[in-house]
Formats: structure tokens, sequence, C-alpha cells
């Protein structure tokens, strides 16, 4: 009568319910309280000017810029944008300080580290004159807001006028992300010993590949006469490190690796290693073969939602909470993948990018 | 006069033959349905075969296309597996090479290529070159195991639908033909002293009625004929005739019977209960699940005790309740009572069905208790008077076959329904059943049971004091009474369907399950109690019944996770009916001795407070196993309910020899 039929209860594997969780819808947001119906505002009921947003960016309004502003329309607030650029160049950001100053917008965006940093200063900064002090302030696209030091801590800004979100991929959930592509029992780091946030990002990475069971080995590039480490020692650098055998290179935050980045990854496929990186600019301008990265309009989405809790909310950002990005996307250079003959298992082909 | 019992004969002979006729009907049709369903299951099988084959080559072709090799498709093992845990039917694919050579598999046993199993084949290719297939094979006894799956749910609605025409047919035959028959023998027999004074009721256009109207008018032109003479004779009678006169009278003055015009027949109430009973049984196989599934957070309670307490505080509410129906039955009149009952009945029922959180079912849970003990006593005490004195024992045995075989019923249909409908929609039949059982109540009892009965006895606090006080009393309770209705409702009624569930198992086995219970009880209810009368060993049919019930609790925790799992759960199901058909007569049986031994005015009293004493045990029984499964598990917390039945059982049946050979030496 059926009785011996039980139903077949098998649950998901671990590594492709670490990737639903973490890429599937790659475009939306895992931070609370994200989406949903909008609130009528006061505004909405057509009392009030629509809200006028200054938006300070490096190099014009780009995709991270243009998914803020979508995000903020799509919400239903009349918002008046006023665009500026410095076209690349910082000088000019005292100009920009000058005319938020003049025009008394309801809220100010800073596009990247450089506008951030050069509009409203340090946390700690003991001389103020020069920055925006009094307008409330939202960063956009700062990948180590903490670490830059325009914020004091990753939960909350701690500044009057200043908030934004965290936009970095949690270390764990990279080391999960190798771990779902091929066995991985120890990982590698190259990098040059004088820059500090390199160091720093070392450290961190080794704590907790540590708590998960993997060994970091690390191999240190050859400073140069200027202190800066010499682009003729990447190779070498690579080869004693692929050596060791780790499963993944991992790229950590430098900025001679970013500015070497095609040199720094064709070293890497050269001496068999596959690289890691969890920024977008390695692996689309790279060879890196695996990335694991908060998407552009993920960037500005959340960033919008700060700028609507702070306008239609009138949340102070001294003390809004700083949300994190939990959905990324993940994105596989194939050509790489296949030169170095390290094919993604199907789990993983089923729910990343591919390139090329 | 027709002997009453050459009529029972007929009518059960033709019963016996109309039911056979109706199972062979109802085979030939199930096999039939059987048929057409294998028919229609094969080609869905081959179906579904191919949409699995093509949602994992379709996969596979993301990989060849980004230029993975067909050899080097790494984790193909787990994608496959997780596929097809989707898929119970389809229990292996091969990815295979253009040689044929498999590459990849889904994990588990291997099958050899000619095996039949292998359904089917689609082809991987990659720009046109054939690089390779995927082979899908199906679970060999799937048709057989889902069509079994059918058979099981196609026994119990025959099985259902030969009960239901039982009912149907004991009630037909009741109303429209022993009824009226034994009237008109009643009749008949009077015709026979020379007596005609009464009519008979329910002139009608088939042979009884038009026999009754035969009757009827020859009898009234009897007794015309006879006032016609009382009339000619005038007012005052010669004293010489005034003997005869008087003897006239006696057999031909013309008078209404007070049965025809009293409370009507238990035939008439019997339809009704039996699908209001039906009605609050169809929720028996899964209402624990919903109410886990319903599971909101309360305060002050854990876990545990809020998934138990839709069931645990409506055995509370309808213990507290019945006496105080007995009350209103006293004040109402059954038929309007019952009316009243059928109201939060019903009410109770479509609200649960619209049940969105715990709360609410709590809520209407109890509203439906209410509903139930009204009814219930409304029931009783119509059929106590409808019965008369000399036959109550024959209405409580409609009432207890009319609970039963609605338990059987419900249980089973209701696990059923709740697989194809969903439990919120069962409700709603069941809501829709209440409805029903009202209008035939409606139509049934019009003009008749208006007026009020005398009321049942009135509870004192002094007659719980009583049996608490009394040293029988307490054995009987304490170690009797209590574990069986402990174990009815903690083991049959919650952990059932919890232990099933959790291994996996739909509502609609669930039912089939617990139904065994039940249809042990009717089989064997009445035989064990009249073995138990005849011998008179009522404590030995108890001891041994609380004995067996214990033991048969621990099957499912000897027997957890063995094949065939609800095989042994129904087993110990079918045992513990045993056991309760042992012991539950013999329980009451000592009872009315022992309220013997009490006597005095209070008898009747003291076995009313008994009853709502032993309440007690069905109350505690699903929290209490609510809260050891938190620990235990399902399959222990019954064992552990077995152990604690077993111990009663031990000590109860000690007790009773000792007291046994005391009494000898007392006597001796």
């Amino acid at each position: 009568m059926g009785w011996g039929n039980e139903r077949r209860k098998r649950g998901l594997g671990p590594a492709l319910a670490l990737l639903l969780g973490l890429v599937a819808g790659a475009a939306g947001l895992g931070a609370a309280g994200l989406g949903g119906p909008g609130i009528a505002s006061a505004q909405e009921a057509g009392a009030a000017a629509p809200y006028r947003v200054y938006i300070a960016t490096f190099r014009g309004c780009e995709e991270v810029c243009e998914a803020f502003k979508a995000y903020l329309t799509g919400r239903g607030l009349a918002v008046d944008f006023v665009e500026r650029s410095i076209e690349r160049d910082v000088s000019r950001i005292p100009e920009l300080v000058e005319e938020v100053r003049d025009l008394r917008p309801d809220l100010l965006v800073t596009w990247g580290t450089a506008v951030s940093l050069g509009m409203v200063g340090r946390y700690d900064a003991e001389d103020r004159s020069a920055y925006v002090t009094d307008i409330p302030t939202v960063y956009l696209y700062v990948s180590e807001p903490a670490r830059a030091g325009l914020v004091a801590d990753e939960e909350v800004s701690g500044r009057p006028n200043v908030a934004g979100a965290n936009i970095g991929v949690p270390l764990d959930a990279q080391l999960r992300v190798m771990q779902s592509y091929r066995d991985v029992s120890r990982i590698g780091v190259v990098y040059g010993a004088n820059e500090a946030n390199s160091v720093a990002a070392v450290a961190a990475l080794r704590d907790t590949a540590t708590e998960m069971g993997i060994e970091v080995v690390e191999e240190q590039l050859a400073l140069g006469a200027d202190g800066t480490p010499d682009p003729e020692s990447i190779a070498p650098a690579m080869q004693a490190l692929a050596a060791q055998r780790p499963a993944f290179l991992v790229t950590v935050s430098s900025t001679f690796i970013i500015q070497n980045i095609e040199a720094y990854t064709a070293a890497a496929v050269e001496a068999g290693l596959p690289v890691f990186t969890s920024a977008e600019l390695p692996i689309r301008q790279g060879k890196a073969m695996l990335a694991l990265f908060a998407s552009l309009s993920s960037i500005g989405q959340v960033a919008g939602y700060q700028a609507e809790q702070i306008l239609r909310e009138g949340a102070d950002p001294a003390t809004l909470p700083t949300p994190s990005l939990r959905r990324f996307t993940l994105l596989i250079n194939m050509p790489v993948a296949l030169e170095l003959r390290s094919y993604p298992p199907m789990l993983v082909l089923q729910f990343a990018e591919l390139m090329g | 006069m027709i002997e009453e019992r050459k009529l029972n004969r007929l009518s059960y002979g033709l019963t016996a033959l109309t039911l056979l006729l109706l199972a062979l009907v109802l085979s030939a049709v199930a096999l039939a349905s059987l048929r057409s369903f294998e028919r229609v299951l094969q080609p869905q099988l081959a179906a579904k075969a191919e949409v699995v084959a093509e949602v994992i080559v379709s996969q596979v072709d993301r990989g060849l296309q980004a230029g993975v090799p067909l050899t080097e498709l790494r984790g193909f093992t787990d994608f496959a597996d997780i596929v097809l845990a989707d898929h119970p039917e389809i229990v292996r694919v091969e990815l295979r090479d253009a040689e044929g050579r498999v590459l990849f598999a889904s994990s588990g046993a291997p099958l050899p290529p000619e095996d039949a199993a292998w359904a089917g084949e689609e082809p991987v290719t990659l720009g046109g070159e054939r690089l390779g297939s995927l082979a899908v094979a199906v679970a060999p006894g799937y048709v057989a195991e889902r069509l079994r799956e059918i058979e099981g749910e196609v026994l119990v609605i025959l099985l259902v639908s030969l009960f239901l025409t039982f009912e149907i047919l004991l009630v037909v035959v009741a109303m429209f033909v022993t009824e009226p028959v034994r009237r008109l023998g009643r009749l008949l027999a009077e015709g026979e002293q020379g007596v005609f004074r009464h009519t008979a009721a329910g002139e009608g256009s088939d042979e009884i009625g038009r026999f009754a109207r035969a009757f009827n008018g020859l009898v009234r032109r009897r007794q015309a004929r006879y006032l016609r003479l009382r009339e000619s004779l005038g007012p005052a009678t010669p004293p010489e005739i005034a003997a005869l006169v008087q003897d006239l009278d006696r057999r031909l003055q013309p008078e209404e019977r007070p049965e025809d015009r009293a409370a009507g027949s238990v035939a008439d109430v019997r339809m009704p209960l039996f699908l209001f009973f039906f009605a609050t049984e169809l929720s028996r196989s899964f209402l624990p699940i919903f109410a886990r599934d319903l599971y909101t957070p309360l305060p002050w309670l854990s876990y545990e005790v809020t998934i138990a307490l839709p069931i645990a505080l409506y055995l509370l509410l309808v213990a507290v309740l019945t006496p105080l129906a007995g009350a209103l039955a006293g004040r109402f009149g059954s038929r309007r009572l019952f009316l009243i009952g059928l109201l939060p009945t019903g009410l109770g029922l479509l609200m649960t069905a619209l049940a969105g959180d715990i709360l609410a079912l709590i809520l209407w849970r109890c509203v439906n208790a209410a509903g139930f003990a009204l009814t219930t006593i409304a029931a009783l005490d119509y059929i106590a008077r409808a019965a008369g004195r000399n036959r109550r024992a024959e209405g409580m045995a409609i009432y207890t076959a009319a609970f039963v075989t609605a338990g059987l019923c419900g249980t089973s249909i209701g696990g059923i329904l709740a697989d194809r409908l969903g439990y919120h929609a069962t409700f709603l039949v069941a809501a829709v059943l209440a409805l029903l059982s009202a209008i035939m109540l409606v139509v049934n009892l019009r003009a008749r049971g208006a007026e009020a009965s005398g009321g049942g006895v009135r509870l004192r606090p002094a007659d719980f004091l009583l049996v608490l006080t009394s040293a029988r009393f307490q054995l009987l309770i304490l170690i009797a009474a209590i574990p069986t209705q402990l174990l009815t409702t903690g083991y049959l009624f919650y952990a059932t369907p919890m232990l099933l569930d959790a291994v996996g198992y739909s509502t609609s086995v669930i039912g089939q399950v617990m139904m065994v219970y039940f249809v042990v009880m009717i089989l064997l209810g009445v035989p064990s109690a009249r073995l138990a009368d005849r011998f008179g060993r009522y404590r030995l049919f108890a001891g041994a019944g609380l004995l067996l019930a214990g033991f048969a609790a621990l099957l499912p925790a000897a027997t957890e996770g063995a094949a065939h799992f609800a095989l042994w759960v129904a087993l110990s199901m079918g045992l513990v009916g045993i056991a309760h058909a042992l012991s539950i007569p013999a329980q009451g049986a000592i009872l009315l001795q022992e309220a013997e031994r009490v006597g005095g005015e209070r008898r009747t009293a003291s076995i009313a407070a008994y009853r709502v004493l032993e309440r007690v045990g069905s109350v505690l029984g699903p929290l209490l196993a609510a809260t050891l499964a938190a620990v235990y598990g399902y399959a222990w917390t019954i064992g552990l309910l077995g152990l604690y039945v077993l111990a009663c059982g031990l000590v109860f049946t000690l007790v009773s020899l000792l007291r046994r050979r005391g009494g000898a030496a007392a006597t001796n």
C-alpha cells in the first residue's frame, strides 16, 4: 500500500547552498530593508520642492552613479541632481567644496575614495576648514572606507554628516567560493611589504583562512631603490610561490598590483597559478581566473538606500548603521581557465557568469 | 405477530447482500480505474525522464560551449544528485562518451547497460558533432509502487463506502421497515387481545404504509361503530351492562399512544450524528502537523507545549464543558441543543480552515470543543429518551458505533483529502459536513423531541472528592483509566502523525495507519465485551489490555529505521486497538461494580465524576508527548509512554491478584 515508500529528502550540497546565497540574483541586495514598497512622504504629497542632491564624481556619472540615481527615482523620490566631475584632477576638489557650500544641497554624494576624502576629509582630521562638514554626505563606491580613514568604524560612520555602505566581499565568502571551485588547502599571496594596506590585508586573510583550516603561503616582491616593488621581481616571485603549490593566488589591496595588473596576472598564469580576486578590474583587465565582487549596480543601489534613509526618514548619518552587501557577482575568465586546465565544476558553471 | 428476530434476520440478510453486491461492483470499478491509471502513468514516467535528461544536458552544453572538454566536467555527480533529489522516480543518470563508455554518473549503485531500467538517452553535441550521450534510468518499481499507493487509497475508499452504505442502510431500514413493522406488530398483538384503541402512524404509499392505512381503516370502522353504539345508549348507562361497556371502553375507546407522540426513534439521529463525528474526525491524521506548520511563538510557552495545545486544550474544554452541557440539555431539550451545538462546530471548522497562525487555530479548536460537548450531550440525551429505559444499552451501542465508524472513515478519508487538497480545504469539507448534519437534524427531528427532558445528573464537588478519596476508584483511575486515555491521545492522536510525517510519509498513509486502530475497535469491541461479561473476569481483561497496549507502544522505537516502518506502526496501532477493546469495556464494568459498592443516591454522580476525572489523562497525553519528543524524538516518546502503561498494567494486575486472594481469604 505504499507504506514502504518514504519521501526522499536530500539537502542541497553545502557548496551549492553557498553559491545560491552569494550569487543568485546578483543584482539583488542582501542588506535588510532594501526594496519593497515606497512610503508616502510629505514631498510626494506635493507639499515640498524636489530634493537637491549634489554628486561629485572622479570621471563623470558612470554605472555606479547611474544605478544610485535610478534607485532614488525608482523609489518615488523627486530629486534634482547636480552632477560635477573633477575629470581625474584632484586639484579641482576645492572648487566643488566651495560650490556645495554655496548651493547647500539636501545631500552630497561623493564618488570613490579620492573624491570622498577630498570633499569631507579623514574622520580624525584636525583641521576641517577645507571640507564639507554641515551637509549630509553619502560616499559612493569606496572599497574600504574604514581602512581609508573615511569613517571610524565599519558598523557606523561615527561622523556627524557622513554615511555610506560596505561593498567589500567578506573574506570567508571569498574562501568558500574558491573551495567550491576546487580543493583548497593552501592559498598564496604575492605583494610588496612597502604598502601598509597590503600587509594589513594579508594579515586579515591569514586570520580567516587559518580559522577555516587553510594555509597561506606568501612571496614578497623585491623593493627597488625608490622603496616601491620592482616590476622585474614579479615573475620570479610567482615562480617561487608556484613551487609551494597553492590552489589559488589571491590578490590583495595594493596600488602597485592595480597599476601592474596585466603583468602581475600574466606572470601568475605563466607560473601555472590561477588568480582569485574580489575586485572587478583584475579579471576584466588582467588574467585573473575567478572573481567574486559586488556588481556596479548593487554598489549604486546600496548607497541609494542610505541616501533614502537620510532624505526621506531624516536619519542621522552619524548613527545610521552601515549596511554590507550580501550578494555578489561570480565571474569566470574562461580563456584563462582553459589555459590553466582548471575547469569549473558543473555547480559553479550553473551560477557563474562566463567571460570569453 | 411477526417475530422480531425473523425481521432482524431479514434486514440483516438484505444488508449483507447489498453490501456484498456493492463490494463486487466497487471492486470491479476500482480495478478498471487502476488499469487506466497504469496506462497513464507509464508515458508520464517516460516524459519525466526526458525532462530530467534535458535539464542536465543543457548544463553540460553550457560547460562544453565554454570550452570545458566532456571528460573534464568535474562535479557532474554533485550536480546530477541535486537534480535527481527532486525526481525520486529517476534512479540514475550516466554521462557517456561517443563510444558508450561511462565518464560520469550520479552517485549510487551502477546499473548494467542492458538493465531494463534505462529509459532513454539524450545526445550530447557541440557544433553538430555528437560527443556522447546522457542516459537516464527510472526506478524499476516506481510504477508498481505508485500503483500500490493508489491501491491503498482505493481500498480505503472502498472500505469507507461500505461502512457508509451500511450506516445508511441501517438508518433507512430502521426508519422505513423495522420501526413501522415493530409498531404494527405491537398493534396486531393488541388486536389479538381484542384491543383496537390505537391506530398505526406512518400511512404511506409503500407496502407497510398501505397496510397501515388498511389496518387503521379497520380499527377506525370498529371504533366508529362502537361510538355510535355508545351514543344510542344515551348518557346514562344501564347498570346491567355497565361491566360490559367498561370492558368495551377499555378495548375500543380511541387513544393516542404515548410512544407515537414522544421522542421518535434512535434511527432519526444516527445519520446526523455519524456525519457530525465524521466532520470532527477528518483532521485526525494531520492536526498536530497542521499545528506545527502554523507555529508562531507565543509568550511564556515552549514550542512543544504550543503545538500540542490545539489538541490538549480541545480535550480539556470537552472534559470541562460536558457536565455543563448536561444541565443545558435539561433546559433546551435535546433537538434544540443538538442544533445549538452544531453552530460552534460548523463555525469552528470553517474558521479553522481559514486559520493563519497557531493562535487562531487554538481559538477555533476551542470553539469546536464547545460544539462537540453540546452536540454529544444532546445526542446522548436524545438517544436515552428515544430508546426508553429498557433499550438504553442498545442506544448507547448505536452512539458508540457512530463514533467509531466515523473515526475510521474520517481519519482515512481526511488523510487522503489533506494529501490532495491541503489542510485548510479539508477543514472546509468538514464544515460542509457539519452543515449537512444540521440540515438532516432539522428535517428528521422537526416535529419531535422538542420537549425538555428531566435533565442529567448534576455534579457536585463532593462527587469528585468521593472518587478521589476512595482507594478502589483511585486504583482504577490512576493506573488504568488515565494511562489508557494518555496513550490514546498522546500516542495515537498526537505522536503518530508527527512520527510518520517526520519519516516522510504522506497524510494519506498516516490516515491509513491510524485507521487500523478504529477497524480493530469496530471488529473486536462488541465480541470482547461479551467475552469479558461471560467470564466475569473484568480485572484480568483490564490488566491484560494495559500490558498489551504498553507492549504495543514499544514497537515503533524497536523498529525505527526499518523498511516499511509504517507497517510496524500500523501493527502497533492494531495491537493497541486489541488492547483497548479488551481493557476499556472491562474498566467500565469494574467502574459499575465499584459504584455499586459506593451505593447511595450519588452512585450515578460518582460515575459521571469519574468520567470527567479520567479525561485528565487525555488532556495530558499530547502535552506530555510533545514535551518528551523534544528530547527523545517521537519513536522513543511513544516507547516511554508504552513503558509507563506497561508499569501501570503490572501494578494493576498485581494489586488485583492480591485483592482477589485477600477477598477469597476473607470469604473463607
